[in-house]
């Protein structure tokens, strides 16, 4: 018997980053060979082909990234501070992916042709429209139209996940902010309008 | 024997932007372009380049689809009207495949950012004009008396030109009385 040489976490993070980069139709098994160092035989093996790979590659990236992000909106602050660091964990760039969501990226590229894409795009906005549902459930201001806040709020994310990909951080900041607040004052209506 | 070329560049142009369309920017190789056109590949490469037909497909997005219907928009009667009836087109475009992935603009922000001056200057250009198109809009509708915050215009305009973004993820997954209803929504946030 022969021991698996390689760790396939580590293969399917090198996959997240290729696909990011270069849209996941244009990269061959070739490609995937050349950027994981594991060979054709063993890629097979393990995922049967390039579709099983890009979907282990989002369940990976759901659960070590979007995961921890959609756990911020389970914090006790300051209801915006709370969606903006949601919004800005995303955009916040580092060494190891581009900015913006590898889901919304994937679904961008794919999810009008395949089945499997679009629901896991479905699942993965309506988990997050839940979950800022919940949040908003917590402050006496927001409680009572969470519902329709919270669908605005995913669509917010749905938003700034592109429309922020081109701007500037001070831009960011700006358009965000000011997303919120439009989406939030129709929660504070009934004459108190928010400042 | 050579080929003769017996289209021309437009309608090279109209062909490369479906491709464009419907697969990116990077999943395009100048094979596929070639065939797509039906030209030679040497065509592709000495003549009509995959980078240059790229710019003129944005470009041709943007002159022959998105400026007449931001003029549409300037020069309507209507206020929020005019907008509501505008995104609503646009949902039906999205569905019945009129567009046949997404909007092309967004597809490209998504997919190469701001990796190219040359990508950067049609954005600006297509980006700005679509603000200035709302913001004539927004200027009506205070005259209609339908904004209830008319100092806010500028803020409203940003948050307008953020909406086709949106649109372009949630028409996937949505009914299009679902995506309707949001749009309807979107624009009570500014009235």
């Amino acid at each position: 018997m022969r021991y698996k040489e390689f760790n396939t976490n580590n293969v399917l993070e090198k996959c997240i980053f290729l696909f990011w980069e270069h849209g996941f139709s244009s990269c061959s098994i070739n490609d995937i060979v050349k950027k994981t160092h594991v060979n054709r035989f063993s890629l097979y093996n393990e995922f049967e082909n390039k579709d099983t790979i890009l979907l282990s590659a989002l369940n990976l990236y759901k659960e070590r990234y979007s995961n921890k992000r959609i756990a911020i909106l389970n914090q006790n602050k300051p209801l915006r501070e709370v969606l903006k660091e949601f919004y800005f964990s995303y955009l916040t760039e580092d060494d190891k992916h581009p900015p913006g969501c590898f889901i919304i990226h994937i679904s961008t590229e794919l999810a009008d042709d395949n089945e499997i894409i679009k629901n896991k795009l479905d699942a993965y906005l309506l988990e997050i429209e839940e979950k800022i549902g919940t949040l908003l459930n917590k402050y006496d201001e927001t409680k009572k139209q969470r519902k329709f806040s919270a669908k605005h709020l995913t669509g917010l994310f749905c938003n700034s996940m592109c429309f922020c990909l081109i701007q500037s951080p001070k831009e960011q900041r700006i358009y965000i902010e000011n997303g919120l607040n439009l989406i939030l004052s129709k929660t504070y209506t009934n004459g108190k309008n928010f400042r | 024997m050579a080929r003769t070329l017996d289209k021309t560049y437009g309608e090279l142009v109209e062909k490369a932007q479906y491709l464009f369309w419907t697969k990116g920017y990077k999943s395009v190789s100048p094979e596929d372009l070639a065939s797509h056109l039906d030209v030679s590949i040497s065509t592709i490469y000495n003549k009509y380049t995959k980078d240059s037909l790229f710019m003129d497909a944005l470009d041709s997005y943007v002159v022959s689809l998105s400026d007449p219907i931001m003029s549409n928009i300037r020069n309507s009667k209507e206020g929020i009207q005019s907008l509501r009836a505008f995104f609503h087109m646009l949902i039906d475009a999205l569905l019945d495949k009129t567009f046949p992935r997404s909007c092309l603009m967004v597809n490209t922000v998504v997919e190469l950012r701001k990796e190219e001056n040359r990508v950067s200057d049609i954005y600006d250009r297509y980006f700005g004009n679509m603000r200035a198109s709302y913001l004539i809009v927004l200027q009506r509708s205070i005259e209609m008396n339908e904004l209830n915050f008319p100092e806010r215009i500028e803020k409203y305009a940003d948050f307008l030109v953020g909406i086709i973004f949106g649109m372009s993820i949630l028409y996937k997954v949505k009914s299009k009385e679902e995506l309707y209803l949001y749009i309807n929504e979107q624009l009570s946030l500014i009235e």
